[in-house]
């Protein structure tokens, strides 16, 4: 009897890893494709051969150097940024859906997002209205976003301690604040209110390396730091009381788990703007098919919201000749498709 | 097992419990008893270090509650809470061994002979059908049963109840009652438990601690608590303990 659970279990473990491997080589193998795809026709094995060329220059041999150029400068840069913010918002998502104890909370909810769009809007008004400056966006944003994670964390604080209820109502109350302030922005700026409406519909063209290797530098240190609580937050999800009297320090492991995925979530607005339904689908339609254990369910989420918003990306850029903005792209398709999950299983919305 | 000296808690200026001392002593069924108000709740989470006291202290085993890590507490103590709200679709058995966690090493992998304890402790709550079924999907006293599992897969040295049994049948509350007063002789588990229900404190418990307006009226064996006087006056209602030791309240 206890063997068989045991075997059970066993094989449980190594499904779960197969799933694992199973999706970064089909989230590998779609990067590759998307190199790939686009106006310049460039083959799979060029494009192979162009990024090993890095390594070993005489690969490049024959190939042009605009293609080389169109792939080093333009395409990779822009699919991995896809790739890294995909997967930052997805894993800070299923963190914070964790740490509020709510399936519907996202990457957005403590208004990270509201602060980032703030920061990016003051750096583009000022941008507009004078002249010889040029501020740097992306920084802008992220500033907005820590100092909106730090504002957030003091109101939410009673006594030493954070409630998830009191985050929530914090996260809320400073974002309508920012999203007013945004809203002032636009009104002032007159026919510059183009540049802040786009840049708030996230958008991955025009990303630079400079982009991709702030995004590996910040996501990869948090998610490593996410994924070594990820046992904690499972007994989290029972409570903190449950959690406290099964051994864990919740203070502190809820501390550094916020930190850890406001900043994932600061960098992913600061870098693309706000795309929206990633950190709240996918950990929401992977715990339906490998349930809820967080140190499945992180890893697997990074790679799910990596291959998704890339994929968007690479709809709105190849097959659609008009360039949507790829935040909108996924409201409009995620939107539905989280209702259509719902109305199936059947569940009620709290 | 565990001593209560001098303890006391107050919200603000509000006084909730004074001056607390009594034993609550090892492999006995205790039981805690009040009207609403009295300050059960409260004391309950002074004994479970969830609420650090505001005046004297709470000794397990010798060491100061306080000086203890949550770690520790949580090798010797498990907890079942009154009402616990899960809404992410964990599995019944998954939940079961979150009890063995404070045993377990970083990696999280459980062991061999953690698996064994958690399927005893199912198998004692009489949970093991629901192995695969979702803790989000079953009903209230059947997640009770899980919890209880959970706590007791912990291998507790004290075991602590808040009305743990609330969402269960009348069957399955005398039956885990009897198991656990069972468990507690023979294996020397503490038990320290919450219950409204007077006629089961009266029929279970070794020792009834009888709490009123945040003052310990009395603690004793439940022939010496439910007489009419004390009941009278704790509860302001009229019950006695006839000849077989069964407790009848009239509703007059």
């Amino acid at each position: 009897m206890e063997n068989q659970l045991w075997i059970k279990m066993q094989e449980k473990r190594k499904k779960e890893g197969l799933i694992i491997v199973f999706s970064l080589c089909v989230l590998v193998g779609f990067g590759l494709l998307a190199v790939n795809l686009g106006r310049a026709e460039i083959s799979i094995v060029d494009t192979v051969r162009i990024i090993a060329g890095k390594l070993n220059p005489n690969l490049l041999e024959g190939i042009p150097d605009s293609w080389s150029s169109i792939v080093w400068n333009i395409r990779l840069p822009r699919i991995l940024t896809g790739i890294l913010v995909g997967c930052g918002l997805a894993v800070s998502g299923a963190v914070f859906q964790a740490l509020l104890l709510n399936p519907l909370a996202d990457s957005y909810t403590m208004g990270v997002s509201s602060g980032a769009a703030f920061g990016a809007s003051v750096a583009i008004f000022i941008n507009l209205i004078a002249v010889n400056y040029h501020l740097p966006v992306t920084l802008f944003a992220f500033i907005g976003a820590l100092g909106t994670l730090a504002l957030v964390l003091r109101i939410a604080r009673v006594d030493g301690t954070l409630s998830p209820s009191n985050m929530i109502i914090a996260g809320i109350i400073v974002s309508s604040i920012f999203s007013a302030g945004i809203s002032f922005l636009k009104s002032m700026s007159g026919e510059g209110v183009s540049a802040i409406i786009y840049w708030l519909m996230g958008s991955l063209s025009a990303r630079s390396w400079m982009h991709v290797g702030l995004l590996v530098t910040v996501i990869g240190s948090c998610m490593a730091i996410c994924f070594y609580y990820a046992d904690d937050l499972n007994l989290m999800c029972l409570g903190d009381q449950e959690a406290r009297n099964l051994g864990v320090d919740t203070q502190r492991v809820r501390w550094i788990l916020l930190i850890s995925g406001s900043l994932m979530t600061a960098v992913c607005v600061s870098v693309s703007g706000i795309i929206g339904f990633i950190g709240l689908i996918v950990p929401h339609l992977l715990r339906f098919l490998v349930g809820s254990d967080n140190r499945v369910l992180l890893p697997l989420s990074g790679l799910l919201g990596g291959l998704l918003l890339l994929l968007a990306d690479t709809v709105t850029r190849v097959l659609l000749n008009i360039e949507i903005p790829v935040g909108v792209f996924t409201t409009l398709f995620g939107g539905p498709f989280f209702i259509v999950i719902f109305v199936k299983k059947n569940k009620t919305l709290f | 097992m565990i001593q209560v000296e001098n303890l006391s808690f107050s919200y603000g200026e509000k006084k909730i419990l004074e001056k607390l001392t009594f034993d609550i002593r090892p492999g006995k069924f205790t039981s805690i008893i009040g009207p609403n108000g009295a300050g059960k709740t409260t004391l309950f989470r002074l004994l479970t270090k969830s609420l650090p006291p505001n005046q004297g202290k709470v000794m397990l085993g010798n060491r100061d509650l306080a000086a203890v890590s949550i770690k520790d507490f949580s090798k010797k103590a498990a907890v079942v809470s009154q009402e616990l709200q899960i809404r992410f679709p964990f599995t019944c058995l998954e939940i079961v061994m979150m009890g063995r966690a404070p045993f377990r090493r970083r990696s999280g992998q459980i062991r061999k002979e953690d698996l064994q304890v958690v399927q005893e402790c199912m198998e004692w709550t009489d949970t093991q059908g629901l192995k695969d079924a979702l803790i989000t999907e079953i009903s209230g006293g059947e997640k009770q049963r899980v919890m209880l599992a959970k706590a007791l897969a912990q291998s507790p040295e004290v075991l602590f109840l808040d009305e743990a049994f609330s969402n269960m049948d009348i069957e399955y509350r005398i039956r885990f009652l009897k198991r656990l007063k069972r468990l507690a002789a023979e294996q020397k588990i503490t038990v320290v438990a919450i219950m409204h229900d007077l006629h089961l404190v009266n029929l279970f418990s070794d020792e009834v601690i009888v709490l009123k307006q945040g003052q310990l009226i009395e603690t004793d064996q439940p022939e010496q608590i439910f007489t009419p006087q004390k009941m009278k006056h704790v509860f302001g209602i009229d019950a006695k303990r006839i000849s077989s030791g069964e407790l009848v309240i009239s509703a007059s």
